[in-house]
């Protein structure tokens, strides 16, 4: 599944999220909305969120969508909060942009913002803080129990036969350790976000080297798109958050990948 | 004034081997010093093609060949190349004595994405040449043929297999049809230059 989507305009999400409810009450929905799709549906959300007063918040995510309303493309009503409602030109650019998005993408979004519209704010808010705010403790145990499975698989990667996809997993795998033991991202919502994208890797990792176990040479034969979209992603995080550079950048310093 | 186009006729092929030395090369930065690993060979290579190219020729390979290359192994292709002595001293001239699995992987990675480029080299042609199976099965038998020979004998000890892949069987009769001699650093090749030449196929040895 290919999720990237760095050639379509930023605000592409909000409008896709309107083109879906038609009417948006609140921010605090909008914005969860978009955090959920960025940390849990593997959709690739141009924001960058942090902790606010009401949880994951994005002040990029209020300035599009003001620039949005100035160009006609949403009405914004400010009254218990903000209501949001697409207009009929702004429907047709979502249509617009979203006939260039891959439809796996859309399928996953689209199921994202059918599932977290339709709660309350409680509900919401309960969900969000309960399962995205980690305690610093939770934290440091998550990154460690990561690092020791990173750890093992590579290890078992070892016993395997030479090929080009064993390699890829044995980088994917080595990267993703490096970046847990240089992370050093102090707000909440972002190490969620980061801890998220690592874990997802590191069990694409482990689904690979388990299925993989009894017969390690038809490793090479694997296609491995999924490993390749979340490690594209992941590498994209840790340049957002300053972890590491990416792996494949041209204009790199390896000494930043090497230390 | 635009360019004159390179021909469309090829004039050399080459093995895989070759595209690989060619293709393994990476302009790099350490601690903020820019440096070039290449692969020794890959420097032979540029200096057999690179008149060619200036003079407008062409240069290629069959499509078989080019699909092979990823097959072949390509974590054992980056281990040659970091091994390489050449690449052992830039390295660490920057401080570098050991490469993590990640940096392999981005070397990995690079050289895969430059073999897929090579077509958008407008000097770089693809066949997609499939031999017949009468071929194929004629090429086996001249090869077969040296068998007695020792200097065959010694190769096939060496090399574990007593004929060379289907991928350069079809790349011998490709330039033979057409013709075109192959820049080889292979064995299969390049020790049988001669009997190569009897049969109709041209070798140039890369050395």
């Amino acid at each position: 599944m290919t999720l990237r989507t760095h050639d379509l305009p930023r605000y592409w999400p909000i409008l896709f999220v309107l083109d879906q409810v038609g009417t948006l009450r609140n921010n605090f929905h909008l914005q969860k909305i978009l955090y959920l799709a960025q940390v849990e549906h593997r959709v690739s959300i141009p924001y960058t969120f942090a902790l606010d007063d009401y949880g994951p918040y994005s002040r990029t995510v209020k300035a599009d969508f003001m620039s949005l309303s100035s160009a006609g493309l949403i009405e914004l009503q400010y009254g218990d909060g903000w209501i949001f409602r697409i207009t009929n030109e702004g429907r047709a650019v979502a249509r617009r942009i979203c006939a260039m998005v891959d439809k796996d993408l859309l399928e996953e979004f689209r199921q994202c913002v059918d599932k977290w519209s339709r709660k309350g704010f409680y509900e919401l808010k309960r969900y969000v803080y309960g399962k995205h705010i980690l305690t610093d403790k939770a934290y440091a145990e998550e990154k460690s129990d990561l690092s020791v499975l990173a750890e093992t698989l590579i290890s078992q990667l070892d016993t395997y036969p030479t090929s080009s996809n064993k390699l890829l997993i044995h980088g994917v795998l080595d990267y993703a350790k490096t970046a847990l033991g240089k992370e050093k991202i102090n707000d909440p919502v972002q190490r969620n976000h980061f801890l998220r994208a690592v874990a997802r890797l590191i069990e694409d990792g482990s689904a690979i080297c388990t299925a993989t176990t009894t017969n390690p040479t038809v490793l090479r034969e694997l296609g491995l798109a999924q490993l390749r979209d979340d490690f594209n992603q992941f590498q994209d995080i840790c340049e957002q958050y300053s972890v590491l550079p990416s792996l494949y950048g041209e204009n790199t310093d390896l000494l930043a990948l090497l230390r | 004034m635009e360019s004159e186009p390179a021909s469309t006729k090829i004039n050399l092929l080459l093995d895989a081997n070759c595209i690989i030395y060619y293709c393994q090369r990476f302009d790099e930065t350490f601690r903020g010093t820019a440096v070039q690993l290449y692969h020794p060979l890959g420097e032979l290579v540029i200096q057999v093609i690179g008149p060619l190219i200036s003079a407008k020729k062409s240069v290629g390979s069959i499509s078989a060949v080019l699909s092979e290359i990823p097959d072949k192994g390509a974590e054992e292709l980056v281990d040659d190349f970091i091994c390489n002595p050449q690449i052992q001293r830039i390295l660490s001239r920057v401080g570098v004595t050991s490469v993590p699995p990640r940096l392999r992987e981005r070397w990995q990675s690079g050289f895969l994405k430059k073999v897929k480029k090579l077509r958008n080299n407008e000097w770089w042609r693809e066949i997609d040449f499939i031999p017949t199976n009468a071929e194929l099965q004629e090429t086996k038998d001249f090869y077969r043929s040296m068998a007695g020979e020792s200097k065959m004998a010694d190769h096939i000890v060496k090399k574990g297999k007593d004929c060379p892949s289907n991928e350069d069987l079809a790349l011998a009769i490709c330039a033979k049809k057409l013709r075109i001699p192959i820049l080889s650093n292979d064995g299969d090749f390049k020790k049988f230059t001669a009997e190569w030449s009897g049969f109709g196929v041209d070798v140039i040895p890369l050395i």
